[in-house]
């Protein structure tokens, strides 16, 4: 604290916390606010009792999930008792002892029969239309799906040798294939009363990482555009 | 004065009787001799002016807008209350606290609409855009998951109503009289809750602090006994 400059009264530490809450009315948070500014030991109240929140806020929420201290229990165990509550506790605690051997012994059998029968199920392509407009937001597509990237050629008519780049938000190539010109099917006319053009596609197997992307389309070997990709 | 409600454990804090502040009239009557100081050309007085208040600016601007760039933004919003001040622009010296709240703030809202013009005005993502990276830094990172761990041990001692309690005020951020109506507690039974979490986590904490620092005596006094 500067020379001449102590405070006689310093905001109370509820008043700190319902000011990081921002639960605090204009007229109370204009004085508390100018002596935020010139006083260091509320600063550091503050800063502590922001720390304290976070942290509060992450263990009441992990708390929430899987609730501390309290003894996880089979949900037979539960069970028993009350749907035989006349047998004699050392019987019923054998017969439930035994019952979960059975039991547990039906579900690995239904887990081996199931996992047997299993076959990979090809994940369907995700479409996914690369155009970008000035302001609009990020084309997102989702975490290791497969992709079916449509690019627009642009006004190019020549049969040119087209290509696509995918590398990370470090530069990195994550991917590079050939994009295939797909005339309309039209041919060019009409179609749902929009003018259907010729689009370039390419099928990104397997599909890509979370992060931040960009797709770059080469005709023949010049680059035309830059696309964001962020997969989520 | 000290803070009014330190947490000590098994002692309820008295209800925030504030609303804040007493105008305290030394400090006022101090700004208005900084002021007519700094106005006269006494450089003195501009030392004094950035002692007292650029803590407090870097403060609320790191609040705000986080940590990039911090320096600059300090820098720019010092120069403008310190300008002001000697063009003779702040009409009631008394009130300078008030003045540099509200340079700081338009400070902080002007970065923010600039932030969005440039945003809104981005053609493209350009991949050259360098962005500081909001997370910790390892050191920073083992000490707050330290600090999450003895949060975790405070929550497991509680009872499942006490951590209802904190979880609603804390996680789902009710007010302290929606939860002491629907839970029936009484105000002081609530602040009772949350002082004694938190004197408890400041109690473990202090803990571990010793430890350590025993533990480090402990390998010194063996490295020194070693030669």
């Amino acid at each position: 604290m500067p020379k001449g400059l102590s405070f006689k009264s310093h905001p109370s530490e509820d008043l700190l916390e319902e000011y990081a809450f921002q639960r605090l009315a204009g007229e109370q948070v204009a004085p508390l606010e100018e002596h935020l500014l010139a006083c260091s030991s509320c600063q550091e109240a503050l800063a502590e009792i922001d720390e304290y929140l976070v942290l509060m806020k992450r263990g009441t929420a992990q708390t929430a999930v899987s609730p501390a201290r309290e003894p996880r229990r089979s949900w037979w165990r539960g069970w028993m008792p009350n749907r035989m509550p006349n047998l004699a506790p050392a019987f019923a605690a054998k017969w439930a002892h035994n019952w979960a051997w059975t039991a547990a012994g039906a579900v690995a059998c239904l887990a081996a029969a199931i996992l047997l029968s299993h076959r990979p199920v090809p994940i369907a392509p995700v479409p996914i239309a690369l155009v970008s407009f000035r302001g609009s937001e990020t084309i997102t597509a989702p975490r290791g799906a497969p992709l079916e990237l449509q690019l627009d050629p642009g006004d190019s008519s020549s049969p040119a040798d087209y290509r696509i780049e995918i590398v990370t938000a470090a530069g990195k190539r994550v991917w590079n294939g050939e994009a295939k010109l797909k005339p309309p099917a039209s041919g060019g006319g009409l179609a749902n009363g929009k003018l259907e053009a010729a689009k370039l596609e390419a099928d990104v197997t397997p599909g890509l990482g979370k992060g931040l992307y960009w797709v770059r389309l080469y005709e023949s070997e010049k680059l035309r555009s830059e696309t964001g990709l962020l997969i989520q | 004065m000290a803070r009014s409600s330190k947490s000590t454990p098994g002692v309820a804090p008295p209800p925030p009787s504030d609303p804040y502040i007493d105008p305290d009239s030394e400090v006022y009557a101090g700004f208005v001799d900084l002021v007519a100081r700094i106005r006269s050309g006494q450089t003195e007085g501009i030392t004094e002016l950035y002692e007292i208040f650029v803590t407090g600016i870097r403060f609320y601007l790191c609040r705000q807008l986080g940590a990039q760039e911090l320096e600059d933004k300090v820098h720019d919003t010092f120069l403008t209350v310190l300008q002001a001040i000697q063009r003779g622009e702040v009409r009631e010296p008394e009130r300078l606290m008030g003045f540099v709240r509200t340079v700081v703030r338009r400070h902080v809202a002007a970065h923010i609409e600039k932030m969005m013009t440039v945003r809104r005005d981005q053609t493209g993502l350009d991949p050259n855009i360098r962005v500081a990276d909001p997370h910790d830094n390892p050191e920073e990172k083992a000490a707050r998951h330290q600090r999450l761990t003895l949060i975790r041990q405070v929550l497991a001692e509680l009872d499942e109503k006490d951590r209802e309690v904190l979880k609603r005020f804390y996680l789902y951020e009710q007010s302290q009289e929606q939860i002491c109506e629907e839970m029936e507690l009484t105000e002081t039974q609530f602040r009772l809750l949350k002082s004694r979490a938190k004197a408890r986590f400041g109690e473990l904490g202090k803990k571990k602090l010793a430890n350590k620092q025993n533990a480090n005596i402990a390998m010194r006094i063996s490295a020194s006994s070693a030669h």
